[in-house]
């Protein structure tokens, strides 16, 4: 074997268990079922490992390489999501209230699941001991969606669409996508830093400590210039000559 | 890896704090720009939080007593975070993980009833129940590689205890037999390491973990039940050669020889085979010891080929 492929080889070799600490943490913060998980981690293995180790070829030490590995593992993340299931995405709602909400998001809003085959999945797996109507509860927190499946006319029986107006859900969705196209225009009015700042904390669900881990900022005095983005977003929304009623629905579905 | 319009490395230096402020603020414009980039960073960020949370946590861990002095108060997520991370491979859910707590798929629990330690292998125990060539065109079946892995996980196990001399022509089989496998280069390049190791004359005891590691993988990229049933058969195999009473009689080798003709995959001649075995073991001890040996040395040729 020729002496750098065998020098990829063992740095791979030594990143293995951080790369398998990583691909378990993307993978539930995703919500991904035990075979999903254990399928994104041997497909995220391939790719690592494809051509020669070309991951590892590219790094130029410009970082610390398991934070270089922790970014080319979340983007991979994306590209498998896509492959799998086409642009369904968990909400930030879902993100924030944890695996499990994000767990029965998923299996309700992508999957097509009624909520008690979703609630008997998920203690089944062992992910809660709650029952069908506090999963609902749980639920109801959680901003309506699309199903990112198709969905057949005439049900056989078993894929009955979540216990909630059709109709209507699809009406809302409608106005979420406006108001987050809304909030996506106004937003690059603020600086670069206030904004992905907002994007991290409520597009992504990230907790405050994350965002501030992520752009090295004291977390302390965060808080404070988070409000105040939020409040300069809000009066850029209200120029832009969006109804009350639409405001709160977009920032509704942003911050909770 | 799909384009973003900003390369993982210049994500990771953000992350690590290690661009000067003009770089810092075009990186940032460009991800104020990009779902796509963001969701990445995003993702990373959170990851990065979670472990190194954990790690805080595990390098930290206070007494009890002081933990009872100064109780923290901790966001949700946090004690998630400690919780997955301690939990460590209760919840990481790739195959090197699962592999290590396993114990009941693991192949190795066949060796030590045939290799006490201090005794040898037979000589010239290494062979080939199996027809020693494919045509071509004709490649392995999943049932037979995973059954010739579970065999020769077993040989090498043995080899590596035993100092024998067929260390490297073992691991090069079984690199050969786990790179056909998904994802099995990373396995290979283990035993690549392994036959290395060995052959330039390294202990047993230190190779252990080295086997281990690729024992557990291997099983589960092949198949645990394929793989036991391999490593039984082979390890039987052995122990009729050695007039072993004590294997058959070991829980082990009774659970495996108990569920071995359910096991999916197996061809239905191999059932017929195990099931004859199955009722003349529970008979009591084994009499015809070479007609045991060649029955296991038949198991392995039908499943292996």
């Amino acid at each position: 074997m020729p002496p750098e492929r065998q020098r990829l080889e063992a740095l791979f070799l030594s990143q293995l268990g951080w790369i398998e600490r990583v691909v378990a943490a993307v993978s539930r913060r995703n919500g991904l079922a035990r075979d999903d998980a254990d399928d994104f981690a041997s497909w995220t293995t391939l790719r690592l490992i494809e051509d020669d180790y070309a991951v590892f070829r590219k790094f130029r030490g410009e970082s610390a390489l398991t934070t270089y590995l922790t970014v080319v593992i979340a983007m991979l993340f994306r590209d498998y999501r896509t492959h799998r299931w086409g642009r369904w995405r968990p909400s930030a709602a879902a993100r924030r209230r944890g695996p499990l909400a994000v767990r029965l998001e998923t299996l309700v809003y992508r999957d097509g699941l009624r909520l008690t085959q979703a609630g008997e999945l998920l203690r089944t797996a062992g992910h809660t001991d709650l029952s069908d109507r506090q999963l609902g509860a749980l639920l109801n927190e959680l901003p309506i969606r699309q199903s990112g499946r198709p969905q057949q006319v005439a049900s056989s029986g078993g894929a009955d669409p979540p216990a909630i107006e059709e109709a209507d859900d699809l009406v809302l969705a409608d106005e979420v996508a406006m108001a987050r196209k809304v909030i996506g225009d106004q937003l690059k009015r603020l600086p670069p830093e206030e904004q992905v700042m907002l994007r991290m904390r409520y597009w992504e669900g990230m907790t405050v400590v994350e965002v501030a881990r992520g752009l090295g900022l004291p977390q302390k005095p965060l808080y404070r210039r988070l409000d105040r983005a939020l409040a300069d977003l809000r009066h850029f929304l209200e120029e832009s000559g969006m109804s009350q009623e639409g405001l709160r629905a977009a920032l509704t579905e942003w911050t909770n | 890896m799909k384009d973003i319009g900003v390369s993982a490395e210049e994500l990771a230096a953000l992350l690590d704090g290690r661009l000067d402020q003009s770089r810092r603020a075009e990186l940032l414009a460009s991800l104020g720009s990009s779902e796509e980039a963001i969701e990445a960073y995003a993702n990373a960020a959170s990851v990065i939080s979670e472990l190194e949370a954990g790690d805080t946590a595990r390098s930290t861990a206070p007494s009890k007593a002081a933990s009872r002095a100064h109780p923290r108060r901790l966001p949700a997520w946090s004690w998630l975070a400690m919780a997955a991370a301690l939990a460590g491979v209760a919840v990481a859910p790739w195959l090197w993980t699962r592999a290590r707590s396993v114990d009941r798929d693991d192949p190795s629990q066949f060796v030590g009833l045939v290799a006490p330690p201090g005794r040898a292998l037979p000589p010239q125990w290494y062979g080939t129940p199996w027809p020693g060539t494919r045509g071509a065109g004709q490649p392995l079946t999943p049932t037979a590689r995973a059954t010739r892995l579970g065999v020769r996980l077993v040989d090498l196990d043995l080899a590596v205890r035993t100092h024998d001399s067929t260390v490297g022509q073992l691991t090069a089989e079984i690199v050969d037999l786990v790179e056909g496998l998904p994802a099995g280069s990373p396995v290979a390049a283990v035993y690549r390491d392994l036959g290395r190791r060995a052959t330039a004359g390294e202990a047993p005891d230190a190779l252990e973990p080295l086997l281990a590691r690729g024992r557990g993988a291997a099983t589960k990229l092949a198949g645990a039940d394929l793989v036991q049933l391999g490593a039984w058969a082979e390890a039987g195999r052995l122990a009729a050669a050695q007039r072993n009473a004590s294997f058959f009689q070991a829980q082990a080798s009774r659970t495996m020889l108990a569920r071995a003709s359910g096991v999916p995959g197996l061809p239905e001649e191999a059932r017929v085979l195990v099931q004859r075995l199955h009722s003349d073991l529970q008979a009591g001890a084994p009499r015809d010891w070479s007609g045991l040996e060649r029955d296991f040395t038949e198991l392995l040729k039908i499943t292996g080929s």
